[in-house]
């Protein structure tokens, strides 16, 4: 059979409509994503990590990694402006959309992956082009387009070339894996080589003994009798009459050749059924190879295998042999809605490639044009279709850079929104903003935005509960607001206010100990001193209060009187400075200042000051009143300070003491003693 | 010669009577001023007041009568009809110098008394060593 003979299905294949192809290649880019568990990441069950934020409709698939029939969870009914058959990269959402299905990226798988990708240095080196140029030799070898070179010749030529690629540790393998099928699947072909020759044979010797059945009968050997002839190649059932005859009839020479035909034809069908089930067996073994070079996006072995195959398998039957209801089954069967191929296996892989092609054109475009959010989309999405194609391998490493950094920036966006970090978060977004022209930043600013006036409206609340003193609300607030926003700076505030208020109990308290201390000592001036650290503390507290005031007040008199002392002092009226002072003394004779002054001027004024200390003296005698010597004594300082108040006073009072008549003191003060006198000029 | 002897024990004899007069005249304005201030010294029957005795107590003086000279220096009525303060700037005889104080009754006052005029006091001091005057004479 020629090797074109399925030239035609495969161009029936692609006659499908292009959308078909489509739809064929994300779904198998869907079920790949979780077999090779290197595309799809299976959420991590963070669907409620940020609440509200990102439940917009446009969910995050999170679910299992089990198996491929629960990859999916959530379907994307909402119309993209891309249309939901290409795939869609959200950064600022982590996950993919194909097909109207969303799936979460992950950190650890093509995040992860992707990044690796995208750090990793363009795959240009001798190896790896020797490998593309071998690769591209095989494509060419077994391609249905080379001429003049028998099948067998293609099939040699291909298949000595695949040691050589399997050698390169970037093919993983996987040629070595495609020589052991084709071989394999060789061995079986010449098995039933071997099986048809010895059916042939026996067919010969078949026939050599009905022919010289045959032959006996018409020469009437005596071996026959004459009303036993057998109708050889007949079969048996019209041979009833035959085997109806009496058996005295037949010869035993002919019951002989009978009996070996009979041999002949069972074994014939014995060796017919094996045949057809050794290359059912080769079919099967080496389609699934082929499914599986699919599923992990080896499109160019894929392509390699399926000519090798239509090489080998020469018969036409290239339907594929895949367990009814199975993952891979479904996966065929529900994206085109026929029964899979290898030619269609074929026809995908190189729409794979085309595509993969496509979208790192696109990814450099948007490049140019600093838009980095779509060029990371573009990127994403060819690599997540095809990571091994040699087109995203020689993906310069600038270009890698550029997205490298932005993917990155993206992902810490998503963990500042994740552990709820607005501030971090807005810095993050500015510079995304900044750095790419596409961005998008309206979503995560409307998060940040909402989250942040939340957070504040509690702290707000929290604030004024703790004015008013309520210490429920005001932990109830302070809770909420940690909640939606744990880092909000404001908090930081409501902390240091806390602790100042916490600091100032323990002051307040040293403070009043302070304050008792110092009032139980007379130390006025030092409470004096501190007043601006006393007062707002025993402000509460009315006898403590009450005595700060009068220390202030008093204190404050001193110091007046003081600072009038020294301006007569200066005058040099040194008389009416101690006066001033001396006034004061009796009020306040524990006051240090004030004695210091008295005692500095008194060394000025002695003779003043020592005449109205006798006078006091005398005055004061009450066990033996002196009024003459007080007199005289007040009289003498009045000389020395004719303004002097202390003298003039101490007259007065000594004056109410003179009676009117020393003999009869009761009669003569008839009227008040206290009277006022009045002295005559 | 005898001329001029005769002319110089005359200028002699005039010179002793003028000198005799001199004498004379000098010795009776002695005596007179002596009179005279014997006329005008009051209550000189007391004892001067100790202006030392009364600054270091005045009750050791009490019960007993002095004489008190000298310049009245202040005065204050007292209220009640209780007389006068007064305030006597004194020298004594032995010097001693200051201020004196002075109770003045009523009743004893019968002249005028002025800031800055001199006066004689008749004292008595009260048991408080208060002086109390008795009697006032002008100097």
């Amino acid at each position: 059979m020629s090797p074109f003979i399925h030239l035609p299905n495969q161009q029936a294949l692609n006659h499908h409509t292009p959308l078909k192809t489509m739809r064929f290649l994300t779904i198998l880019i869907t079920l790949t994503i979780p077999i090779s568990a290197q595309v799809y990441s299976p959420g991590d069950g963070d669907a409620n990590r940020d609440g509200d934020a990102n439940r917009d409709g446009n969910n995050t698939a999170n679910g299992s990694n089990n198996s491929a029939s629960t990859t999916v969870e959530s379907k994307n009914t909402s119309a993209s402006v891309y249309g939901n058959e290409l795939p869609f990269v959200d950064p600022t959402q982590e996950t993919i959309t194909i097909m109207g299905h969303t799936f979460g990226l992950g950190d650890n798988r093509l995040g992860g992956m992707f990044e690796s990708y995208l750090a990793d240095s363009p795959n240009t080196s001798e190896d790896a082009l020797e490998y593309r140029a071998t690769i591209d030799s095989i494509l060419k070898a077994v391609s249905p387009y080379t001429k003049n070179v028998s099948v067998p010749q293609k099939i040699r030529d291909g298949f000595s070339l695949l040691p050589r690629a399997a050698t390169y540790s970037g093919d993983g393998r996987i040629c070595d894996s495609l020589s052991n099928a084709i071989y394999a699947a060789m061995l079986s072909k010449g098995t039933v080589k071997n099986s048809k020759q010895y059916i042939g044979d026996l067919e010969k010797e078949k026939k050599r003994i009905i022919a010289k059945a045959e032959w006996m009968r018409r020469s009437g050997s005596t071996a026959l009798s004459s009303n036993t002839k057998l109708r050889i190649g007949q079969p048996r059932n019209q041979n009833s009459d035959a085997k109806q005859a009496p058996s005295h009839t037949r010869s035993y020479k002919i019951q002989e050749m009978e009996r070996r035909i009979l041999e002949i034809e069972t074994l014939k069908k014995t060796h017919q059924g094996k045949s057809e089930l050794n290359m059912l067996q080769a079919r099967i073994e080496y389609q699934a190879l082929l499914a599986q070079l699919f599923i992990q996006r080896r499109f160019e072995h894929v392509i390699i295998g399926t000519r090798f195959y239509n090489l080998i398998f020469q018969d036409g039957g290239s339907k594929m042999h895949l367990k009814k209801d199975s993952d891979v089954n479904k996966f065929f069967t529900e994206g085109l809605g026929v029964e899979p191929t290898v030619t269609g296996l074929d026809s995908a892989a190189n729409e794979a490639m085309r595509k993969a092609k496509s979208l790192v054109i696109g990814f450099q475009n948007h490049l140019e044009y600093n838009e980095l959010h779509s060029a990371s989309k573009r990127l994403t999405e060819a690599y997540a279709i095809g990571e091994f194609l040699p087109v995203l391998q020689i993906v310069p490493a600038p270009e890698r850079r550029i997205i490298l950094e932005y993917v990155r920036s993206g992902n810490d966006l998503i963990k500042a929104m994740d552990v709820r970090d607005y501030t971090q978060a807005k810095i993050i977004l500015e510079a995304l903003k900044k750095r790419s022209s596409d961005f998008d930043s309206t979503k995560a600013e409307g998060a940040i935005a909402a989250f942040t006036r939340a957070s504040n409206g509690h702290i707000r609340s929290a604030q004024i509960a703790l004015i008013n003193g309520d210490q429920e609300s005001f932990q109830e607030e302070l809770k909420k607001a940690t909640q939606v926003w744990p880092t909000n700076p404001k908090l930081d505030e409501i902390d240091k206010r806390l602790d100042s208020l916490l600091e100032d109990s323990d002051m307040a308290k040293t403070l009043a100990d302070d304050f008792d201390r110092l009032l139980s000592e007379d130390n006025f001036r030092e409470i004096f001193d501190r007043r601006f650290e006393f007062v707002p503390v025993v402000k509460d507290d009315t006898s403590r209060k009450d005595a700060i005031e009068q220390i202030v007040r008093n204190i404050t008199r001193i110091d007046g009187t003081i600072s009038l002392a020294e301006v007569s002092s200066k005058n040099g009226n040194n008389f009416a400075a101690w006066e001033a002072l001396a006034e004061l003394r009796d009020e306040f004779p524990k006051d240090p200042e004030l004695l210091q002054r008295l005692e500095k001027l008194s060394s000025k004024v002695a003779d003043f000051t020592v005449a109205l200390s006798r006078a006091k003296e005398f005055e004061d005698n009450d066990l033996n009143p002196q009024t003459g010597s007080a007199l005289s004594w007040y009289m003498q300082a009045k000389s020395i300070y004719p303004s002097s108040e202390h003298a003039q006073e101490g007259i007065d009072r000594l004056s109410k003491r003179i009676m009117p008549d020393e003999r009869e003191p009761a009669e003569a003060s008839s009227g008040s003693p206290f009277d006022e006198d009045m002295p005559v000029k | 010669m005898a001329r001029r002897s005769s002319s110089n024990s005359k200028k002699k004899s005039q010179f002793a009577i003028y000198s005799l007069a001199f004498v004379l005249i000098i010795m009776a304005l002695s005596i007179g001023k002596s009179f005279l201030n014997q006329q005008a010294q009051h209550f000189t029957d007391l004892n001067e007041m100790s202006l030392a005795d009364l600054k270091e107590s005045g009750t050791s003086l009490s019960g007993n009568e002095y004489r008190i000279s000298g310049e009245i220096a202040d005065r204050m009525i007292l209220a009640n009809n209780r007389g006068l303060l007064v305030s006597i700037k004194s020298e004594t005889a032995k010097g001693e110098a200051g201020l004196i104080p002075l109770h003045i009754p009523p009743g004893v006052n019968q002249i005028n008394l002025e800031r800055g005029h001199n006066y004689t006091f008749k004292v008595e001091v009260n048991r408080e060593g208060l002086p109390v005057a008795q009697d006032i004479k002008a100097d």
